[in-house]
């Protein structure tokens, strides 16, 4: 039940192929939603955070012919997630500076920012752990028979009390229980297991 | 006897549970058992998951918009941002009052609130009980920033008051409104279901029934209030609800827009929520009436036939001046299988002026049931009449650049509510080449495009490159009789020549990056797709049969296509796409015959590398992973699997026969990667030989077989192998590309599946190789290149220097050559390498009195910078420097005498060493440290001192070094806030660019006095470039958001205007490149030669291109300049009078 394909190392290897779309394709989809909701979330506008993204990815495409096995410990992920946030991190930081904003785009930057300020380190690591779960999510998901994860989904996400989803969905509460907390336990699961692969 | 059901808590195993340890029977005595103990029903819950981590978890998945695969839609819901409506949601839940109940979030009035359904622009909905009634509602409470006035609180509870008036089975009931305590609140039905945005998001556009359901029941509701004189104000997708189960829509937030507007004025002076689906006479702040929300309706309409709103642009501004100054794109333009019936009435709809509209919301009603009605019972119910279009608005026409300048409303003012003036001045150019090469709203009777062969952009008359080569070329295929190869890259197929390499024809449309193409058997039509897209073309007849966009939305709504494939009759297409799937098409209808059932083995991989036909027909093989799968053609019923490579996946698949199927298996392993070819007996599935290919250091290789059927040709690094296929031997090496390339960003991180870039021409005689930018034909007997246009720079442009006497231009590129070209002619004359292997090179700096040509560029992979100098005649190298730091960019300048060099080196932080070196042997000469981030300099005209722009902080500072005592001996405040500063090359004059309520103001400044010589307004959005070039300085922006997105054209504008007086140049359109991503501008570096003659601009697509300046002058006398002038005109004046008013 536990072994999850996506998370094997060698497929994250074959990224230093850059002709391999598959592994790829897995990278980004990691990462494009972190740097883009980290780059938004210190005020860059949509096609300037977009923009930011694409060169993250760009820098992390080349720098990923220069990683070594050096030691055994170094794990590629682990690696890959340094660069890219570096990378997010140096560009955001870097663009501050230049950037003058005013005017309507200011408003809504301002009003876009969150309360406690963060800074642009725990932003990424922030995002980066609700993109583990996101990703986590979507492993489970598939999995998963409709109605257990409509349950989950119901109750948890959507915040919907347990009687009304049992209404819902035409079952009785101890099986919305049931299939709620088992949910939560597989994606909890492939979270931990996600994040052994860092480690 | 009976057991009782009734179980101990004592027997429950939370753990064994969740493990999925437990039998049948246990599992259903814990749920019997979970239906009444609430202390098990804890244990449970705990035992799944830290409470911490479960609420991170829903966290995580709330804030998710969307489909998980569909990242990119993720990315454009900007107005779902997890930021703003997280932070929305928390501040209300915070003001909540407290409540006993512990499964509730807490109360608000008497109601229970259970959970956050929402948030959007006005506030969050929340889910609650009514004790007293003992349903469920829905709470929607106003924004706590919104809900600060009195004003605006007894305005909401007024406009919410008539809106509950409106009762109509397709308008929300609103059961109550709350005007008192923390949060004013309104009380509705709690529906089940999600809002019509969120089903365009997930599906694009919709099916016409449909459409015409929603359409037809939102107009019902429309009509109901309308008749009480309640206008919506803002009917958009978002507040559309599609209820579950049944087939009903309803609108929500009557009235609420207006009120919800005026409390935003006060607040923040500026409107709430997204624009998109405003009418004209809305965004221009003008009275509204019912008519308004008949232009909405046709938004929405419009949304739902094509899966976007009609008028997009980055921000909330751009959409306003669309809505008011552009017809939206063809619907079906972007949806061929909206009837124009529909698209006439939308037409209608979203006629700009309200008198052009249809008549009311009813009459709408009516037609769309009557037009559903139809379409159900075609025999019984007859077609409605169709609707007369909207009267033409007139045009001016054409002038002889294709340019169209609107002469009238320069000064546009988008006021909102109360008289607030948001902005602007601005010239509004018409579509451009987009009017002809898309044709307008008949598109249906002229060919999509008619774009002519070697399509050149307007007024640029010299290009200096392979502009020929569409960039990121990634597959080739020859036509059957092997006299043409087709070549696609980024919305580009070019057919060329195959004896000669010359194009012969270029077909331009929208369809994003090709990364497979095929040409059917009797050379009518080539079927291409790729991630984006997909189309089949008509070859004869440059007509698009079909073609179909990506939309954003699930897996089932991306072309996402890997590889197509003729069968020899050309009677069927197979289509490969992503999440290995293999569909078998009718390719003249382009109907679906079967999807082809892959096995679950080794099933790791997304994507299908390889499919082929067997000469005869009968047979079709299609890989997945290591698996090879057989087909009979024509039954389509699997015949057996092959394992083929084991660890291996295999990358090529073709027939050599009817009797032998040629695979090969590629594996990365430390050294580099190793393939093995195998033969297949296809009818029997047995290993007829096997070989090696060997270690390669690089990727697997593309084996293709030859017609010759005894031969195979394999790509390694840089050279061909010819390998007999009875041996297995290399017959012979063919070098494919004998200069070195070196990694470039051009595509390289995002090339898939390159398989396709190598094409064997049916003769067996030449091969075909597209590889980014380069297409190479071989001819495979003498291994001589025929076509090999690599005279240009592989990669991206990134800086280009106009040589002091107007002759030359001097080009630099991240393949690290300095390429002379013609300036007038356009000719290569001569490259040499400008930057070693470690060094990306960034600038070129070609200045008038030294004889010398400075390269900079940045060190890689460690960091640091690097300067050359070059003799500009023979181009040898005078000297190199290497620094640790970067070389701030733009910081080079050169003293008047020729003789001195200054540079800013970047040290960590904010401090700065200037350095001034002598310009012929890099010896240093003076190295000054500043603790300032400067950012330019210059030297005075004696020499004597060195001029810095500095930035202390957020301000400016003009500073001025005595170069003799090594001292600041001056420093002068030049303001703050600058989008950019740039610096005069003899440091007289100082030009800064910031954003002000006129749009991006300009402003050139004396050095000496600071006084400013003149400002101008022309500039919409961020001053993109800047540069003081021959007397002028050059600004580039995009001045416009609005664009057929299709063509991909960013509509920069580039100005030129005299750097000491006040007046126009030029104005040229700089926004004629296809770029692959719209947000990088078309061209850059803008240099002008030193006579001033012709204009430079770097491009990304590793070409450089200029504009003959004195021929546009000469050419725009009669015809442009009129309306230039005029333009200007009107803009200045325009720009004193809303100074003037405001």
């Amino acid at each position: 039940m536990n072994e999850i394909p996506e998370t094997r190392d060698s497929l994250l290897l074959r990224v230093r192929d850059p002709r391999d779309r598959e592994a790829w394709e897995y990278f980004t989809e990691i990462y494009r939603p972190v740097a883009y909701r980290v780059a938004r979330a210190h005020g860059l506008q949509d096609a300037d955070a977009q923009d930011l993204v694409q060169r993250v990815l760009i820098s992390v495409a080349t720098a990923i012919g220069r990683w070594q096995r050096r030691d055994g410990k170094a794990r590629f992920r682990h690696w890959l997630r340094r660069v890219a946030k570096n990378e997010t991190l140096k560009l955001i930081t870097r663009r501050a500076k230049d950037a003058a904003r005013g005017g309507s785009s200011a408003m809504f930057a301002l009003q876009a920012l969150p309360s406690g300020h963060r800074t642009v380190d725990e932003a990424f690591e922030l995002e980066y752990r609700r993109q583990l779960i996101r990703r986590a999510g979507a492993i489970v998901k598939a999995r998963a028979e409709q109605t257990t994860w409509q349950a989950f989904s119901m109750t948890v996400v959507d915040g919907m009390s347990i009687a009304d989803a049992a209404l819902e969905l035409g079952r009785s509460e101890g099986v919305i229980y049931a299939a709620r907390s088992r949910i939560l336990r597989r994606i909890r699961d492939v979270v931990r297991q996600l994040e052994e692969d860092e480690q | 006897m009976k057991r009782s059901i009734v179980t101990t808590c004592d027997a429950i195993k939370p753990q064994a549970f969740l493990n999925d340890e437990l039998s049948i029977e246990a599992e259903e005595r814990l749920l019997a058992h979970l239906e009444s103990c609430e202390k098990c029903r804890a244990r449970l819950i705990n035992a799944a998951s830290q409470p911490e981590l479960s609420r991170e978890i829903a966290q995580a998945l709330r804030d998710q918009p969307g489909d998980s695969v569909a990242l990119c839609s993720r990315i454009q819901q900007q107005a779902n941002l997890a930021t703003t409506a997280t932070a929305q949601i928390e501040q209300v839940v915070r003001l909540l009052e407290p409540t006993d109940d512990p499964t509730k979030l807490g109360r608000i009035g008497g109601y229970e609130v259970a959970g956050v359904v929402g948030s959007g622009g006005m506030g969050a909905v929340l889910k609650a009980v009514d004790p007293a009634l003992d349903r469920v509602i829905a709470i929607k409470v106003l924004s706590p920033h919104l809900a600060t006035t009195g004003a605006a609180r007894k305005r909401f509870a007024r406009e919410a008051k008539a809106a509950a008036a409106v009762i109509h089975p397709n308008v929300i009931a609103i059961h109550s409104v709350c005007n008192e305590g923390k949060l004013p609140y309104l009380v509705m039905p709690y529906i089940h279901g999600s809002s019509l945005q969120k089903r365009i998001d997930r599906e694009g556009a919709l099916p016409l029934v449909d459409i015409l359901r929603v359409g037809a029941q939102v107009a019902a509701g429309l009509a109901a209030a309308h008749e009480q004189g309640l206008v919506h104000r803002d009917i958009k997708p978002a507040n559309i609800l599609l209820e579950e189960g049944v087939e009903r829509v309803a609108i929500t937030d009557f009235g609420l827009a207006r009120a919800v507007d005026d409390a935003t004025l006060t607040q923040t002076g500026m409107i709430a929520g997204t624009p998109q689906y405003m009418s004209p006479e809305q965004a221009r702040g003008e009275p509204i009436d019912v008519r308004s929300d008949l232009f909405s309706l046709g938004s929405v309409l419009y949304a739902m036939c094509t899966g976007r709103p009609p008028f997009r642009a980055e921000t909330s501004y751009g959409v306003l001046r669309g809505i008011i100054e552009t017809d939206p794109r063809s619907i079906r333009e972007i949806n061929v299988d909206a009837p124009e019936w529909l698209c006439e009435i939308i037409n209608r709809l979203m006629s700009k002026h309200p008198s052009g509209r249809l008549e009311s919301a009813s009459q709408v009603a009516v037609l769309l049931n009557a037009w559903l009605a139809h379409l159900h019972q075609p025999e019984t119910k007859p077609a409605p009449k169709r609707i007369k279009p909207v009267p033409k608005r007139i045009k001016p026409a054409p002038n002889a650049q294709g340019l169209q300048w609107r002469k009238s409303n320069f000064l546009l003012r988008v006021a909102f509510g109360a008289g607030l003036v948001l902005a602007g001045l601005m010239i509004w150019p018409g579509m451009d080449r987009g009017a002809h090469t898309t044709g307008g709203d008949k598109r249906s009777d002229v060919p999509l495009s008619t774009t002519p062969a070697q399509w050149r952009p307007p007024y640029i008359d010299r290009i200096y490159g392979n502009y020929d080569l569409h960039g990121d070329v990634r597959c080739v295929a020859y036509s059957s009789d092997g006299k043409t190869v087709y070549t696609a890259g980024d919305s580009v197929i070019q057919v060329r020549d195959a004896e000669t390499g010359k194009l012969i024809d270029e077909f331009r449309e929208h369809f994003g990056t090709l990364e497979t193409i095929a040409v059917s058997p009797d050379g009518t039509l080539l079927a291409g797709g790729g991630i984006w897209g997909e189309l089949l073309w008509d070859i004869k007849s440059r007509e698009l049969k079909s073609r179909k966009l990506f939309s954003f939305g699930g897996s089932d709504h991306r072309p996402g296509i890997t590889n197509v494939a003729f069968s020899p009759d050309g009677k069927r297409l197979v289509r490969c796409r992503r999440w290995r799937i293999a569909e078998v098409l009718d390719s003249e209808s382009g109907e679906l015959i079967k999807e082809l059932p892959l096995t679950e083995e080794g099933r790791v991989g997304i994507v299908i590398p390889a499919v082929d036909f067997s000469p005869s027909g009968d047979l079709l093989a299609i890989t997945g992973d290591s698996v090879i799968h057989l087909f009979d053609a024509q039954s389509l019923e699997l015949i057996r699997t092959i394992q083929a490579h084991q660890t291996r996946d295999i990358t090529t698949l073709e027939f050599v026969s009817d009797e032998a199927l040629l695979s090969s298996g590629a594996e990365s392993t430390e050294g580099g990667v190793a393939c093995e070819i195998k033969l297949w007996e296809p009818r029997t599935g047995n290993l007829i030989r096997r070989f090696d290919i060997g270690q390669i250091s690089k990727s697997p290789p593309a084996v293709r077989v030859l017609p010759q059927r005894d031969k195979a040709i394999a790509e390694l690094q840089q050279s061909l192998a010819v390998i007999d296929l009875s041996t297995g031997t290399t017959i012979r090496t063919i070098t494919v590309d004998e200069t070195p390339r070196r990694p470039t960003s051009f595509g390289r991180p995002m090339a898939y599946h390159h398989e396709n870039r190598i094409a064997v021409a049916p003769d067996g005689r030449q091969i075909a190789i597209a590889d980014s930018q380069q297409l190479q034909l071989i001819d495979l007997e003498t291994g001589a290149r025929i076509f090999n246009p690599n005279s240009g720079h592989d990669g991206a442009l990134t800086g280009l220097a106009p040589s002091p006497d107007g002759d030359h231009l001097a080009t630099i590129g991240e393949d690290g050559r300095a390429i002379i070209w013609n300036s007038q002619t356009g000719e290569f004359v001569k490259a040499f390498t400008a930057a070693p292997e470690n060094v990306t090179p960034q600038h070129i700096f070609w200045p008038a009195n030294a004889g010398t040509i400075y390269v900079t560029g940045k060190l890689s992979p460690r960091s640091g910078s690097y300067l050359a100098a070059f003799d500009a005649q023979d181009h040898n190298l005078l000297f190199e420097l290497t620094f640790p730091w970067d070389i701030v960019s733009g910081s080079t300048s050169l003293s008047a005498s020729g003789k001195e060099l200054a540079l800013v080196i970047n040290n960590v932080g904010y401090t700065r060493t200037l350095l001034v070196i002598d310009a012929h042997t890099g010896e240093t000469i003076h190295e000054l440290k500043s603790d300032l981030a400067t950012q330019a300099t210059a030297f005075s005209a004696d020499g004597s001192c060195l001029l810095t722009i500095v930035n202390d902080r957020r301000t400016y500072l003009l500073n001025t070094w005595d170069l003799h005592s090594e001292q600041v001996i001056g420093s002068k405040q030049l303001g703050g806030e600058y989008d950019l500063v740039r610096l005069s090359p003899d440091g007289e004059l100082v030009a800064t660019a910031k954003f002000s309520r006129n749009g991006r103001e300009v402003s050139i400044v004396d050095s000496t006095t600071l006084v400013s010589t003149h400002d101008f307004y022309l500039h919409l959005e961020r001053v993109a470039e800047a540069s003081f070039s021959a007397g002028r300085i050059i600004t580039m922006s995009r001045d416009s958001t609005d664009w057929p997105w299709h063509l991909k054209n960013v509509p920069y504008w580039i100005r030129l205007r005299d750097a000491r007086e006040d007046g126009v140049v030029d104005v040229i359109n700089g926004g004629f490149m296809l770029t692959h991503d719209k947000h990088v501008p078309p061209v850059s570096k803008l240099q002008l030669s030193a006579d001033g003659k012709r204009l430079f601009g770097a491009t990304t697509y590793g070409v450089a291109v200029s504009w003959d300046m004195s021929a546009r002058n000469k050419k725009s006398a009669d015809e442009e300049s009129n309306g230039l002038d005029a333009t200007e005109r009107d803009l200045t004046e325009g720009d004193s009078s809303a100074l003037g008013k405001n």
